[in-house]
């Protein structure tokens, strides 16, 4: 069963998946000319979550701030609390001038009782300098229940918007906001290969490096600064660096031997990753600080893929020990080694979920590869994707609740995302040469807020 | 904390240990070798770490003969092209299938004519795996072509290898005999 009410209006990241069979009753109550006119559309074969209703006040202009730039804060805002899938926002104007959308509201707001969350938003404009203060309040009791002000440059406007949302997702869930985080991926420019990134929904895409070789899988540094990636500068496959503030980019590893797939740990204090440097493909991880190398498999066949658990205590990859690609768990200090139970022939390309309990990863089928979920407490594991072409390369969102991966479904490979349970799929990129995609904390460092001098 | 436990699987890891145990156990109860590291023998039809130094290396038994043949028929750089044939491996395989064997042969007999000639060993794969996997097989059949080009008594400083994964592909068609062209070492001159 699914009922879809389609949105009217634009660019809102429209993946309004509907929380649970609660929601689902109040709207199966609903005429269906709400249906209609309403912009959330609702499938009642996901019951996931739950999302907060909040309401958008239209925002407070002082100085230079101009009516145009209050609702492009609120549409940026609107767009990433929706896409934290743990808020449904909605914005007074749309209300008042939509009496359907009133009643939407009105039905929205029942789960959470007397309690009327909502967003006043102040802005300011003086000298291309943008002072954005965000107030998070119980319209019920008309209490304060939060209030920040986020300062940086009128160009960084959607980066103030993303914090403030992200901020706020975390006051009314205690989760992390996705709003900050970025992906980054490979993409083929000419001959060579380069890295790429883009925001969560892939808008503000760009180039990130342009070395005119091989650069292959991205990962990011914890405190969304750095990128890891293999690049073939040297001629021989190492680890690179890219430090995103000062653009700067330098050695990580300078070995013999291949060094791939790096992984930063939770904590940002270790990077797993694969090297050949003693003759076999084996899993190393690295000491930030002074690069102390510890070895933490010890097996002829080809280990490979590490991902590493939330808590920064396991690790799990990829052997053929068993003779072909299996997944595999051990410690982070390469013991206690297990396979996982998975009744799959050949599988591949593990990233373990930030909030533990779910491992994604891919299994070969006859078209190439489809994406699956291993649910660690249940023992089982769900097939996500089922469509034309191959399915490859999943990555968490930092609130867990996404999965990014690059695909052919649409004929060449782009990045795409979609929830965990395998609906609302995105397309993200339309380069048609894009895998390997790496999804970020939503950790931003202060100097991206700032003007360019 | 999870542990993943299957009892099924769990049995039947023991149960596969158990099988290999007994193989690895009668290859050297057959062999009448009690060697003082046993881990280290690998199956026959599993291709030897590859182990990369300077030093030469010891000759691998089963390619002993070959290397004898190709060491007596040792010849002058004038009278072997410098020409260097491509192999090719079968899918998610770095063992080397019997014409590659016959194409490493020549290869060798090529480099110890050209005794000062330097070569890079590319390893390449299809494209059906992932980026990182089809990266570390690459590297595998790369460093054991490499291997048996040692064995046959090519100086090791000649070889180096690397590998391209699936980022190199000679023919872009998703079909078998596209995937097969791609699944290669190639012999560079350095």
């Amino acid at each position: 069963m699914k009922i879809q009410l389609n949105k009217i209006s634009s660019i809102r990241w429209p993946f309004h998946v509907l929380s649970g069979w609660c929601f689902s009753l109040v709207f199966l109550v609903l005429s269906t000319k709400i249906m209609a006119q309403t912009e959330v559309r609702l499938r009642a074969e996901t019951r996931t979550f739950a999302r907060l209703p909040v309401e958008l006040k239209p925002s407070q202009l002082r100085d230079q701030a101009t009516q145009e730039l209050g609702q492009r804060i609120l549409d940026i805002l609107d767009n990433d609390l929706w896409a934290s899938s743990t808020v449904a926002a909605f914005q007074s104007e749309e209300s008042r001038a939509n009496p359907e959308a009133l009643r939407l509201e009105l039905a929205l707001s029942r789960p959470t009782g007397s309690i009327r969350l909502a967003v006043q938003t102040k802005v300011s404009l003086l000298h291309k300098k943008i002072t954005l203060e965000g107030q998070l309040f119980d319209g019920a009791a008309n209490k304060t229940l939060e209030q920040k002000i986020y300062r940086g440059c009128q160009d960084n406007l959607r980066l103030l918007v993303h914090a403030l949302a992200d901020d706020i997702v975390n006051s009314l869930t205690g989760e992390k906001g996705i709003a900050k985080s970025r992906i980054a991926f490979t993409g083929a420019v000419s001959e060579s290969k380069e890295i790429f990134m883009m925001e969560y929904d892939g808008s503000n895409l760009r180039q990130a490096t342009s070395f005119k070789t091989l650069n292959l899988t991205p990962a990011w540094s914890t405190d969304g600064r750095e990128i890891i990636f293999t690049s073939y500068q040297r001629g021989n496959p190492d680890l690179f660096v890219m430090d995103l503030i000062p653009g700067r980019v330098s050695y990580l590893i300078k070995d013999n031997g291949l060094h791939s797939a790096p992984a930063w740990s939770p904590d940002g204090k270790k990077i797993a990753f694969v090297s050949t440097k003693d003759g076999n493909a084996e899993i190393y991880a690295m000491e930030v600080y002074n690069k102390n190398l510890q070895r933490l498999t010890q097996h002829p066949a080809i280990d490979s893929s590490p991902s590493w658990s939330p808590t920064g205590r396991e690790i799990v990859f990829t052997s053929d020990r068993l003779g072909n690609p299996q997944l595999f768990v051990m410690d982070a200090e390469g013991t206690n080694l297990r396979r996982l139970p998975i009744e799959l022939g050949y599988n591949d390309s593990p990233a373990w979920s930030p909030r533990g309990d779910k491992i994604a990863f891919v299994s070969r089928a006859p078209g190439g590869f489809d994406i699956y979920i291993y649910d660690i407490v249940g023992g089982t594991a769900t097939q996500l994707t089922s469509s034309a072409g191959t399915n490859e390369d999943p990555c968490w969102s930092p609130d867990g609740y996404r999965l990014a991966f690059s695909s052919t479904r649409d004929g060449r490979s782009d990045i795409y995302s979609m929830a965990w349970d395998g609906v609302d799929v995105r397309r993200l990129t339309f380069k048609g040469t894009c895998t390997s995609p790496a999804w970020s904390s939503n950790v931003r460092p202060a100097e991206e807020f700032l003007c360019k001098e | 904390m999870h542990r993943y436990s299957s009892h099924k699987s769990n049995l039947m890891i023991a149960m596969k240990a158990g099988t290999i145990f007994i193989s690895l156990l009668s290859l050297l109860i057959i062999a009448g070798c009690p060697s003082s590291k046993p881990m280290t023998q690998t199956p026959a039809e599993e291709p030897v770490e590859p182990a990369v130094t300077n030093e030469p290396e010891p000759a691998i038994p089963a390619y002993t003969k070959a290397a004898e043949e190709t060491a007596a028929a040792t010849e002058s750089a004038a009278a072997v092209p410098f020409v260097l044939q491509k192999i090719y491996f079968e899918f998610d395989r770095y063992d080397l299938t019997p014409e590659a064997l016959q194409t490493l042969a020549d290869n060798a007999r090529v480099l110890q004519a050209h005794s000062d000639a330097r070569i890079v060993i590319e390893g390449h794969c299809d494209e059906r795996g992932t980026v990182e996997y089809n990266l570390a097989l690459g590297d595998k059949r790369a460093k054991t072509a490499r291997e048996y080009m040692l064995s046959l008594g090519v100086n090791s400083s000649q070889i180096s290898t690397i590998s391209y994964g699936k980022e190199r592909p000679l023919d872009t068609r998703h079909s078998e005999e596209g995937w097969a062209r791609n699944r290669r070492a190639e012999f560079a001159r350095r």
